[in-house]
C-alpha cells in the first residue's frame, strides 16, 4: 500500500509505503514517483507560484492538496493507494478491481516470437556436414550472506560453496540489510550494528538501517531501483578477495575502489573486453560504481582445461566500508555444455 | 589510414548467393489460456519442432503483456474543511480523467529498469530433460549482464523495446527521519523531474545547496515512463490539440476516456494509458497502463544466446510470474 498523507494547509507531507506483496518473492518492478517537488515551491520570473508542474513530477498530484486560505483543514488526512502489476490483461488485485480497474486492451497472453529459417540447400549441406553442435553456455548459483555489519569494522569471510566445477566468475551485489525488529533509535551517521533498531515513520515501522519498511528488503521498495540494476548506494569493500579452493583469485587483496573497478569490473562482458578505444560497451562507469552500481565482480575462469572438471570451493572475504549493515547477494557463474544434433534436435 | 579499407571494399566480390531462402517470424502462445492467477507461464515449442524449419532461439523474444495499475483503494475521510475542497471536483478530489491539466496521474507510476525484471526464476526442459534449473533472482544477474554488455547505442536502439534506461546513479536520496518525507522511505531514486540551479532569481528549484546531485531527477526513470504512459489526452500544441487529433478515431469516450488513442493503440499493441478514472464520493481515482513488454530470451539465459540454428527441438519453458502489490 502506498499512502499519501497531507496534514497542513497547503503542502502535503509524506509518501509512505505500508506494505509490499510479491506472489513469488523477488524484486518489485514498480516504481512510485517522488512527490518531492510540490507546486508551491516553483516560482516564475515574477515570483508568483505556478501550480502546474505537479502533473509532471508524478506523485505530488496524488496527495490531497488543500485550498490555500481555506477555512480550516483536517489535522491529518490520508489517501491509500494500491499499485499492482499483473501479467496478462487482467488486474489480479481484488482491491483495484473493486475500485474499477479495467482489463488491458493489448495482448492477453505471453507469446514467444521466433524466426524460422529455410536454408539454401547448398548451405544447408555445409551446415549439416558436422550436425552435432556443442552448446557451451553458463549458468548461475545464487547465495546470500546476510547482515554484514557496517562502519568499516564489519568483516565478512564466508564459504559460499564447497564445490562447483568450471567456475567462471563470482559476483557480489550488496544491499542495505533489512535489519531486525529491535525497538529504539540510532542517530543518523552512526554505525549500524547487526540488529538495527526500528523507527516509526508516519505509522509505518521502518528499519533504522534501510529506512524502508522493517523486514522488507530494499529491492521490494517502490521508491528504490535496487535489485533492478542498482545496488544500495555508496557501498564499498576493502581488503576484499575471492578464494577458489583456498587460493586467492586477486593477487593482492583489493583495497581501493579503483582497483576493483579497473582491474576486475571494467571490460567484463564488454565488446573486445573494453580494450579498443572507440569500440566498446558497458554502462557502468567509475562514477556509477562509486555511487549506486556497487557491483563486485571477479573473473575466476582462468585455469587449465584439466582443472575445469574439478569442483572447487568459493569463499569471499572483505570489509564493509559502508555505515549501513549490508546483505550480500552472491552469484557464482559456472560453465556448462550440451551436444545437440542440429538436424533432429536430439540431445547427443 | 582508411586506404586499406577502401581497397578491400573495392575488391569485394558482389553477388554472393543467399544463405537462406526464407525467414518467417512465427509466434506461439503459452499454455495458460490467458489465465495468470497461478503466477506462472508455461510455454512449449511442440508447434515449432514439427515445422521442419531451423529455429533461431538467439533472436527470439517473449512478448509479455503487463497491466500496471495505481488507484485509491481507501478514500480519504474528510471530516471538515472548506466546501470546495471537500466536494467532488474540489482540490481534495483527484480527477485525472476530466482535469488532466492539473490532476494528471500519468507520471506518478512507472517501472524499474528492464521488463525482464518480471522473470524472477526460470526453468528449461530440453526434450524432456531439465537443463536449466530454477535459480531465484536471475533478474539481478541478468541486469548486471545487460549493464556490462550493452552500450549507449543499445539504449538508443533497444531501450524502449526492452524497457531499459538505467537509473541515474547520483540522483538518489536517503530518508531516515522520524518525520515522513514526500519522496518516500529509505533509499529513493524516484524523482522524475530535473530541477535547475537558481540563476539570478529567474528560475528557482527545491534543490538545496551542497547536496551534490541528490534528488535532481532520475533521467532513466522518466524515459521508462515515456515508454509506458502514452496518453491520448496529452496536449501537442499551444492550441490545446490532443494526440487523439492525429490518431484513428475509436468510439467516442472509449476505454478510459481515451477515445481515438485507445483504438489506435489497441490496433497496434502500443503501450499506453488505457484507463483514467476520476475520484467521486463512491470510488477512488485510478490510472492503468497497458504495456507490451518485450524480453529477449538471450537476455534471460546465456543458453539461448549460444544456441545454433536447430530443427525438431522440443523445449518447455516455465517462468514463475509475480503479481506485485505495493
Amino acid at each position: 500500500m502506498t499512502a499519501a498523507v497531507g496534514n497542513s494547509l497547503v503542502t502535503p507531507s509524506s509518501l509512505i509505503c505500508t506494505g509490499v506483496q510479491n506472489s513469488i518473492g523477488g524484486v518489485n518492478p514498480i516504481m512510485i514517483a517522488s512527490a518531492g517537488f510540490v507546486p508551491s515551491t516553483i516560482t516564475t520570473p515574477a515570483g508568483a507560484n505556478t501550480p502546474n508542474v505537479s502533473g509532471f513530477n508524478g506523485s505530488s498530484v496524488l496527495l490531497p492538496a488543500y485550498a490555500a486560505g481555506g477555512a480550516n483543514v483536517n489535522a491529518a488526512i490520508s489517501t491509500i493507494y494500491t499499485a499492482n502489476i499483473s501479467v496478462g490483461a487482467i488486474c489480479l488485485n481484488q482491491s483495484l478491481k473493486s475500485a474499477g480497474a479495467a482489463e488491458g486492451e493489448l495482448a492477453r497472453s505471453v507469446y514467444l516470437y521466433i524466426p524460422a529459417y529455410t536454408f539454401n540447400p547448398v548451405f544447408e549441406q555445409s551446415y549439416l556436414s558436422s550436425p552435432i553442435k556443442q552448446i557451451k553456455y553458463t549458468d548461475i548459483y545464487q547465495y546470500q550472506v546476510l547482515n554484514v555489519p557496517g562502519g568499516g569494522t564489519g568483516q565478512f569471510n564466508n564459504l559460499l560453496t564447497n564445490g562447483i566445477a568450471n567456475i567462471k566468475s563470482v559476483l557480489i551485489i550488496p544491499f542495505y540489510s533489512t535489519g531486525s525488529s529491535t525497538a529504539g533509535t540510532t542517530a543518523i551517521g552512526t554505525i549500524i550494528p547487526n540488529s538495527a533498531p526500528v523507527l516509526t515513520v508516519g505509522g509505518a515501522t521502518v528499519s533504522n538501517n534501510t529506512g524502508f519498511l522493517n523486514g522488507v528488503p530494499v529491492w521490494q521498495s517502490p521508491f528504490d531501483p535496487a535489485g533492478c540494476g542498482c545496488t544500495s548506494p555508496l557501498i564499498s569493500f576493502s581488503n576484499m578477495n575471492v578464494q577458489i579452493s583456498g587460493q586467492n583469485a586477486i593477487y593482492n587483496v583489493q583495497k581501493y575502489a579503483f582497483e576493483e573497478f579497473n582491474n576486475q569490473l571494467y571490460g567484463q562482458n564488454a565488446v573486445n573486453g573494453g580494450m579498443t578505444d572507440g569500440l566498446t560497451s558497458c554502462l557502468i562507469d567509475r562514477f556509477g560504481f562509486d555511487m549506486e552500481y556497487c557491483y563486485y565482480y571477479v573473473n575466476v575462469e582462468r585455469m587449465l582445461p584439466v582443472e575445469q572438471s574439478v569442483p572447487k570451493s568459493v569463499q569471499i572475504l572483505g570489509t564493509n566500508n559502508s555505515n549501513r549493515a549490508v546483505d550480500l547477494y552472491c552469484f557464482i557463474e559456472y560453465g556448462n555444455d550440451i551436444s545437440i544434433d542440429a538436424l533432429t534436435g536430439a540431445r547427443v | 589510414m582508411s586506404d586499406k579499407l577502401v581497397f578491400d571494399l573495392a575488391s569485394e566480390v558482389e553477388g554472393s548467393p543467399n544463405v537462406f531462402i526464407r525467414k518467417d517470424w512465427i509466434n506461439i502462445l503459452d499454455n495458460q489460456n490467458q489465465n495468470y492467477n497461478n503466477n506462472q507461464s508455461v510455454l512449449d515449442t511442440s508447434q515449432l519442432s514439427n515445422s521442419n524449419k531451423y529455429m533461431s532461439y538467439r533472436e527470439s523474444y517473449f512478448l509479455m503483456p503487463l497491466l500496471l495499475s495505481l488507484g485509491q483503494t481507501t478514500l480519504p475521510v474528510i471530516t471538515q474543511g472548506n466546501v470546495n475542497a471537500g466536494a467532488p471536483g474540489g482540490p481534495d478530489y483527484l480527477t485525472p480523467a476530466t482535469t488532466p491539466a492539473t490532476k494528471s496521474m500519468d507520471y506518478s507510476i512507472g517501472l524499474k529498469n528492464w521488463f525482464g525484471q518480471m522473470i524472477h526464476s526460470f526453468t528449461l526442459d530440453y526434450n524432456g530433460t531439465t537443463i536449466i534449473q530454477q535459480t531465484p533472482f536471475v533478474n539481478m544477474w541478468n541486469s548486471f549482464k545487460l549493464l556490462t554488455s550493452l552500450s549507449y547505442g543499445d539504449i538508443i536502439t533497444q531501450g524502449s523495446t526492452i524497457g531499459f534506461f538505467p537509473d541515474d546513479a547520483s540522483a538518489f536520496q536517503y530518508q531516515l527521519n522520524a518525520a515522513a518525507s514526500l519522496v518516500g522511505q529509505g533509499t529513493c531514486n524516484n524523482a522524475n523531474f530535473r530541477s535547475f540551479a537558481q540563476v539570478g532569481g529567474v528560475v528557482s528549484s527545491q534543490q538545496p545547496a551542497l547536496n551534490f546531485n541528490s534528488s535532481n531527477g532520475n533521467d532513466g526513470f522518466i524515459k521508462r515512463q515515456y515508454v509506458t504512459n502514452f496518453d491520448g489526452a496529452g496536449v501537442i500544441g499551444s492550441g490545446g490539440l490532443q494526440y487523439t487529433t492525429l490518431l484513428a478515431s475509436g468510439a467516442a469516450g472509449g476505454a478510459g476516456g481515451q477515445g481515438g488513442a485507445s483504438s489506435y493503440c489497441n490496433a497496434v499493441w502500443k503501450s499506453y494509458i488505457n484507463k483514467k478514472q476520476d475520484q467521486t464520493a463512491a470510488v477512488g481515482a485510478l490510472i492503468q497502463c497497458s504495456i507490451t513488454a518485450i524480453v529477449y530470451l538471450k537476455h534471460v539465459h546465456s543458453f539461448f544466446n549460444m544456441c545454433p540454428l536447430l530443427k525438431g527441438v522440443f523445449m518447455k519453458i516455465q517462468q514463475p510470474l509475480p503479481q506485485i502489490v505495493s
